[in-house]
């Protein structure tokens, strides 16, 4: 769709902003070792994501959506009820964990892809997505999970849905 | 593996810790009112599950929670996840509780692992199996890998994952019991691994890694 005042090239956002990755756990095959740490899965494009190019792993502008509405905004896509986890990530880490392996990392604004009914959801317009994320990015794919770990290491947890929240019903 | 490999390593698991000399039980003893002897007719109950018996539920549960109040958590947990299913729904919710006080996470586990088939079709019994063997040729001796952060990947292989603030360890299992790893050094941000390609063993770098999770 397009967006009004979305036009040209994506804007990327500065480094001393900070962006929100909203994970989804499917308790029925999802299993918490307790560590509360999250791991290179947390920045793994998914399939959805790979369908655009560039490829871009979905977060919000922290400036412009909280928590609540960055998880309302995931779960308008769940099938079935999930529990989420939102991480918060400073940008200027995720470009510096791209330089440590040489691979270019920027998070941009993102709204084409919001579909009509999440683009008129409060925060949506937040949307950003980090690129330089996907194995082919990288020169080898555990050099990708590597990059992706960091960004996992660097991030910090900011909200979750607790066991025993029925899923669906947390925020 | 399949159900009667994963009884058999059970009640091996049990012998094993009926002579231990570290093991509270008397020797020749497995827990309670349960010998030796009943533990190899388990075992043999594994080679040919049609020909004998296996235990009662209620011997199982005396087992299980006589090695458990010895002080044995660890083995308990073990040789339940082998007999679980030859158990009753009352004899195994209690079990599940009295275990739990003992070891929680990784019974907890242990329990997500079995129900992981019914819970996603992608995964089968076998699929299951494969990764416990897996997690078993990464045991060494005593020492084991802890209760893992656990999904599935999108190519459907089992994604077993042990974080610290140091060190990362992920191993993919495929249904066939190949499997692929990824070690990262968070500290010094080095990393190792198959980069995706499928191994059928332990290798000597691995093994290294492993050492720095077995407990």
């Amino acid at each position: 769709m397009v967006v009004p005042g979305l036009t040209g090239a994506p804007t990327e956002l500065p480094g001393d902003a900070t962006c929100l990755r909203v994970i989804r756990q499917d308790l029925r095959n999802f299993f918490d070792a307790g560590t509360g740490l999250p791991n290179h899965k947390a920045f793994e494009p998914s399939s959805e994501d790979k369908k655009h190019i560039p490829v871009r792993v979905s977060v919000f502008d922290e400036e412009r959506t909280t928590p609540a509405q960055a998880v309302a905004i995931r779960r308008y896509f769940a099938l079935k009820p999930q529990r989420y986890v939102v991480y918060g990530l400073d940008v200027e880490d995720a470009i510096a964990a791209g330089m440590a392996y040489d691979i270019k990392v920027r998070v941009v604004r993102d709204l084409e892809h919001l579909v009509e009914a999440v683009a008129t959801m409060p925060g949506a317009d937040g949307h950003c997505g980090i690129e330089g994320l996907e194995t082919e990015a990288a020169k080898d794919p555990d050099t990708a999970r590597a990059l992706r770990d960091e960004l996992a290491f660097q991030c910090v947890e900011m909200y979750r849905e607790s066991d025993e929240q029925p899923p669906g019903d947390g925020i | 593996m399949n159900g009667s490999t994963q009884l058999l390593a059970a009640a091996l698991s049990a012998a094993s810790f009926a002579t231990s000399p570290t093991g509270a039980a008397s020797p020749g003893t497995t827990a309670p009112d349960i010998t030796l002897e009943e533990t190899r007719e388990c075992r043999s109950t594994a080679a040919a599950p049609s020909e004998v018996a296996p235990l009662s539920s209620a011997q199982i549960e005396s087992l299980v929670i006589g090695t458990a109040q010895a002080g044995n958590a660890r083995t308990a947990t073990d040789i339940w996840a082998g007999l679980r299913q030859f158990t009753d729904a009352t004899t195994r919710r209690r079990v599940d509780g009295a275990l739990s006080a003992h070891q929680p996470m990784y019974l907890k586990w242990q329990l997500f692992l079995d129900d992981l088939p019914r819970h996603d079709e992608r995964i089968t019994v076998d699929h299951v199996d494969a990764a416990r063997a897996v997690l078993a040729a990464a045991a060494d001796g005593e020492k084991r890998l802890p209760a893992a952060t656990t999904e599935i990947n999108e190519d459907g292989s089992l994604f077993l994952a042990w974080s610290s603030a140091d060190h990362f360890l992920e191993i993919s299992v495929h249904p066939d019991g190949r499997f692929s790893w990824f070690y990262r050094d968070r500290q010094a941000r080095t990393h190792a691994g198959t980069n995706g390609a499928l191994i059928s063993e332990i290798s000597p770098e691995l093994r290294e890694v492993l050492w720095l999770f077995l407990v």
